[in-house]
C-alpha cells in the first residue's frame, strides 16, 4: 500500500502537523489534553453524561446543521467519519478500514465491514459513495461543517467493489485531512428527514430532541467498535447563556461544560470535584477593510499594528490565558519563524510610534470602525480594551455591534465592512485552512465590487496552498501567505487560547484532541 | 352578532399583520439565500453565485416581494407555512414552541391576576396604610428588577444552594408530569413577580379612583360593610382597566420573554423567533410572528367580549 503524498509520508505529514499545533498554544498545556482524556482504569459500562454546550440548536440535520459544536462534538456522537485524528494528530481508521493513494489524484478506500446504521441497515460502499458525492454536490447546499474540497479539486467518488470506493480529484489533494469532516449518511439521506430522525453509524443513537433545550442520545447496542460506547446515555444541553452554564453546572444539572469562556472558567474551575480537559485552540483576529477607506493604504495598516494593546487585552479580556501573536502559523511546520518579514522589529504596543506612523501616512486622527458580533465571545471584552489603547495613539475608534447575520452579510457577502472586523474560529486542519480562515473575508478570489485583489501576490499564494502540486509548493505557498499577511498587515492581532472543558474527575476516556474534536464513545464514569 | 364582530375582524387583523411582517422581513439586511448557502470555501465566487441564485429561485426569493407574499399566503391558507432550513415543517416547529409559551403565559396570568387583586384590595382597605406602603414599595422593586437577574437569583437559590429544583430544562407534561411541574416553577415565579407588580399598580390605582367616587360614598352612606363596598362595588369597576393591561401583558408574555426562556431553557416561541431572525429564516420568522399575533389578537378579542359582558355601558354602545 502506498502511503505517500507529495513525497512525504502521511504519518510524517500528520505528525508534523500535530507538533505544530502543540507548539502554538504552549506544548505543555496542550499535551495534557490527551492525558486528561486517557483512560486510567478498565472502562466501566453504564451511566449518563450531560454535556452543556454554549449554543442553542434548532436543527440537527447533519446535512444542514452547522457550528463547530455540532461538527466537532455532537455530530461525532451520532455519525462516524472515515477517519478520526488521535491525540497525537495521527489519522486513525474509523469507517475506512484502510486507504491508499495509487497516484496523487486517486485515493482508494476500503470500508469497514459489519457496520450498521441506527435503523439496522448495514453500511454499504454505496452509502459512503453517496455521502461523499452529496457533500460535494454543487447544486444542493450542504453544511459548511463538511469542509468539502474546492470544486476545482473534487472529482467524484465511485464504487469499485463491495468493500472499496475510489475517489478521484481534478488536482492533487491532501485527501486524508478532509476525511474527518465527512460524516457518512445512509444513501439518499435527503429523503430520510435526518432532522427529525438522525440515522448514522455512530456510537449513540437518537432518542429525543427538544429544540432549544437538549438532544438526548442513547447507547447504540450494535455499534461496530467492540464494547463501545460505555455510557448508556448522553445528553447535550443547550446553554447559550454563560450564567446559565455556571448555574446548571453548580446545581448538578450538567456534568460537563464544553468549551467555556475565560470569563466563566474561574466560577466553575475545581468546583463539584471537577477537572479541566483542554481541547483544541480558539483563535481570534481582526480583519482590515483593504479595498476602501483609510486602511486601503498599507502604511496606515502597518501603523495600526503598533496600536493594539495586546498585554492589557490578554489580561482583561482573556484572563491572561491567551497567547498573543501575529501569525497563527508561527510555530507550525511551515512557519517562517519569529523574525518579522522584511526585517525590522515585531510590532508591539507603542502608541507614540503608531501616532507618528499614522501622521507620516497622512492619517492623523484616524477614525476607525471596529465591527464585532453581538453573540457572546471574547470580542465583547476585547473591543473596549483595544478602543482605549487606540485612543492613546490618537485613533478615534467606535465599536459597532452587529447580529451574526448582519456581520456575515457585511464581511462575507457585501464585503462592505468598514475599518476592522473581528473574526474567530477553532484551529482546523489542514494548515491551509488557517490561512483561509484569516484571509477569506478580506482576501477575495473574486470580490463582487472589486475586480482586483487588494494584494494579488497574497491571493495567488493563498490559492496555491489549496492545491499544491507537491509538498514543497505547499510549504512555499504557506510561507508566502505568512510573509505577505504580516508585512502587508492583512490581518491584525491574533489571540490564541486553548479551549477548556470542565468535567467530573471520575469521567475518563474522553477523546479530546488538539484540533478540537471531542468524542464520547470511549468515555466512562470510573 | 355583536359578540361575533370582534372575531370576524380577527381575520383582517391577521392579514394586515402578515403583510407588515412580510414587508419587514424582506427589508431586513442580509440575504436568506446567501446565508443558507454559507461561506462555501469549496466553491469559486462564480460557482457560489450560481448556487445562491439556485437557492434564491428554490425559495422563491427571485420573485417580486408582493408576489412572494401572494404565494406565501396561498400556501399558508392551505396549512403549508414552509420548510425550515433543516427540512422540518415550519408549522410543526412553531406549534411545538407556541404551546410552552402559551402555557407559561396563561399560568403567569392565572397566578398574577388573583395575587395582584388580593394585594390591591388589601392595600386600599382602611387602616392598612403600612401594608399599602410596603406592598407599593415591593411591587416597584418587582417591576424594575431585571428578569434576567431575578431568574439567575432563583436558580442559584433553589437549584444550586437548596437543590430543590432543576436549574433549567423542559419535560413534556404528558410524559413526565412531575418533572414538568418542577421545571415550570422557577420561570413561572420569575414572570409572576413583575407581572403581579404591573397588575397591582393598575388595580390599586383603579380601586383608589373608584373608592373616591360618589356611588361608593352612597354605598357607605347606606351602611354597607367595608368588605361589601370593596368587593361588590369598587372591585368590579376597578377591574376594567386591568383587563386592558391583561391583553398587553399577554402579548409580552408570549413573545417577549426571550431572556427567561434562555435562562431556563424553556423552549418557547421567543427563542425560535430570535433564531429565525439570526438565520434569516423568513418562513419561520413570519410563522412565529403570526402565531404570537394570532394568540394576542384572540386574547384581545376575548377581553373585548369580556368587557361587553362585564360593562353594560359598552354592551349598549
Amino acid at each position: 500500500m502506498e502511503e505517500f503524498i507529495h513525497g512525504l509520508s502521511r504519518l510524517e505529514l500528520l505528525k508534523r502537523g500535530a507538533l505544530g499545533a502543540a507548539a502554538i498554544g504552549g506544548a505543555d498545556a496542550l499535551l495534557r489534553a490527551g492525558g486528561a482524556g486517557a483512560a486510567v482504569s478498565a472502562p466501566k459500562p453504564g451511566g449518563k453524561l450531560v454535556v452543556g454546550i454554549g449554543q442553542s440548536f434548532e436543527d440537527i440535520n447533519v446535512l444542514t446543521a452547522f457550528g463547530y459544536r455540532w461538527g466537532q462534538l455532537m455530530a461525532y456522537a451520532m455519525y462516524d467519519t472515515l477517519v478520526k485524528y488521535d491525540k497525537n494528530g495521527r489519522a486513525v481508521p474509523l469507517l475506512a478500514r484502510s486507504w491508499s493513494t495509487p497516484n496523487a489524484k486517486t485515493t482508494l478506500v476500503k470500508i469497514r465491514q459489519g457496520v450498521k446504521f441506527h435503523n439496522g441497515d448495514p453500511l454499504r460502499v454505496e452509502d459512503v459513495v453517496w455521502s461523499l458525492n452529496r457533500i460535494h454536490d454543487p447544486v444542493k447546499p450542504a453544511s459548511n461543517n463538511f469542509l468539502a474540497l474546492p470544486k476545482d479539486i473534487w472529482g467524484k467518488a465511485v464504487k469499485v467493489d463491495n468493500q472499496t470506493l475510489r475517489i478521484t480529484t481534478k488536482k492533487p489533494a491532501r485527501m486524508i485531512e478532509s476525511f474527518r469532516f465527512w460524516f457518512i449518511m445512509p444513501e439518499n439521506a435527503d429523503d430520510l428527514n435526518l432532522g427529525e430522525q438522525p440515522i448514522g453509524t455512530g456510537p449513540f443513537q437518537y432518542k429525543n430532541f427538544v429544540k432549544g433545550d437538549r438532544l438526548d442520545l442513547e447507547r447504540f447496542p450494535d455499534y461496530w467498535n467492540g464494547s463501545r460506547p460505555y455510557l448508556n446515555e448522553l445528553t447535550f444541553r443547550f446553554l447559550a447563556d454563560e450564567a446559565a452554564q455556571v448555574a446548571n453546572f453548580l446545581s448538578g444539572d450538567v456534568d460537563y461544560l464544553h468549551d467555556i469562556s475565560v470569563a466563566t472558567l474561574p466560577q466553575v474551575d475545581g468546583k463539584r470535584n471537577s477537572k479541566l480537559i483542554p481541547s483544541g485552540l480558539f483563535f481570534q483576529w481582526w480583519q482590515p477593510q483593504m479595498y476602501f477607506g483609510p486602511l486601503k493604504d498599507v502604511r496606515v495598516r502597518q501603523a495600526l499594528q503598533w496600536a493594539f494593546d495586546k498585554p492589557t487585552d490578554n489580561r482583561v479580556a482573556w484572563g491572561g490565558r491567551a497567547v498573543p501573536t501575529w501569525n497563527p502559523l508561527e510555530r507550525s511546520p511551515y512557519s517562517i519563524g519569529k523574525a518579522w518579514p522584511g526585517g525590522g522589529p515585531v510590532p508591539k504596543y507603542d502608541p507614540e510610534r503608531a501616532k507618528s506612523m499614522l501622521a507620516a501616512a497622512g492619517a492623523s486622527n484616524l477614525k476607525l470602525n471596529m465591527m464585532i458580533l453581538k453573540d457572546p465571545g471574547p470580542w465583547t471584552r476585547e473591543a473596549p480594551v483595544l478602543q482605549q489603547g487606540f485612543k492613546k495613539a490618537g485613533i478615534n475608534a467606535n465599536i459597532q455591534v452587529l447580529p451574526a447575520a448582519q456581520w456575515f452579510d457585511r464581511l462575507y457577502t457585501k464585503r462592505n465592512h468598514e475599518g476592522i472586523a473581528v473574526n474567530a474560529g477553532s484551529l482546523p486542519f489542514p494548515w491551509a485552512l488557517i490561512a483561509n480562515y484569516m484571509m477569506k473575508a478580506t482576501l477575495l478570489k473574486n470580490p463582487p465590487k472589486y475586480p482586483k485583489g487588494a494584494i494579488p501576490a497574497l491571493e495567488a499564494a493563498y490559492n496555491t496552498a489549496f492545491s499544491p502540486k507537491n509538498e514543497a509548493q505547499y510549504s512555499a505557498s504557506l510561507k508566502a501567505v505568512q510573509r505577505l499577511m504580516l508585512s502587508q498587515a492583512a490581518a491584525f492581532h491574533t489571540m490564541i487560547a486553548s479551549n477548556q472543558n470542565v468535567a467530573p474527575k471520575r469521567l475518563m476516556g474522553v477523546d479530546s484532541t488538539l484540533i478540537g474534536d471531542q468524542r464520547f464513545d470511549g468515555a466512562y464514569l470510573a | 352578532m355583536r359578540l361575533l364582530t370582534p372575531f370576524l375582524s380577527l381575520v383582517g387583523v391577521l392579514l394586515a399583520i402578515a403583510m407588515i411582517t412580510f414587508a419587514i422581513a424582506t427589508a431586513l439586511p442580509g440575504d436568506t439565500a446567501e446565508i443558507r448557502v454559507g461561506k462555501r470555501d469549496d466553491l469559486t465566487s462564480g460557482q457560489r453565485a450560481e448556487l445562491v441564485a439556485a437557492e434564491r429561485e428554490r425559495l422563491g426569493l427571485d420573485q417580486p416581494v408582493p408576489w412572494q407574499f401572494v404565494i406565501w399566503l396561498e400556501k399558508a391558507v392551505q396549512g403549508d407555512l414552509g420548510v425550515q432550513e433543516g427540512g422540518g415543517s415550519v408549522g410543526k416547529a412553531v406549534l411545538e414552541r407556541i404551546i410552552p409559551s402559551l402555557e407559561l403565559a396563561f399560568l403567569t396570568l392565572a397566578v398574577s391576576l388573583p395575587l395582584a387583586a388580593l394585594l390591591a384590595l388589601r392595600s386600599v382597605r382602611r387602616g392598612k396604610r403600612v401594608f399599602s406602603v410596603v406592598a407599593g414599595q415591593l411591587s416597584t422593586v418587582g417591576f424594575v428588577v431585571p428578569q434576567f437577574w431575578l431568574g439567575i437569583l432563583f436558580v442559584i437559590f433553589f437549584a444550586v444552594l437548596l437543590g430543590w429544583l432543576p436549574a433549567s430544562g423542559y419535560e413534556s407534561f404528558r410524559e413526565l408530569p412531575v418533572e414538568h411541574v418542577r421545571r415550570v416553577i422557577m420561570p413561572l415565579i420569575t414572570l409572576v413577580i413583575p407581572t403581579t407588580a404591573v397588575f397591582f399598580h393598575f388595580m390599586r390605582q383603579s380601586l383608589r379612583e373608584a373608592l373616591g367616587t360618589q356611588y361608593i360614598r352612597t354605598a357607605r352612606a347606606k351602611g354597607l360593610s367595608e368588605t361589601a363596598v370593596l368587593y361588590q362595588h369598587a372591585f368590579p369597576n376597578a377591574l376594567l382597566p386591568s383587563l386592558t393591561v391583561l391583553g398587553v401583558q399577554f402579548g409580552q408574555l408570549l413573545g417577549g420573554v426571550v431572556v427567561v426562556e434562555r435562562i431556563f431553557n424553556w423552549p418557547g416561541v421567543g427563542g425560535l423567533l430570535i433564531y429565525s431572525v439570526e438565520r434569516q429564516d423568513f418562513s419561520t420568522l413570519i410563522a412565529c410572528v403570526m402565531a404570537i399575533a394570532a394568540a394576542y389578537v384572540l386574547m384581545s378579542t376575548l377581553i373585548e367580549v369580556a368587557y361587553r359582558m362585564v360593562d353594560p355601558r359598552i354592551r349598549r354602545a
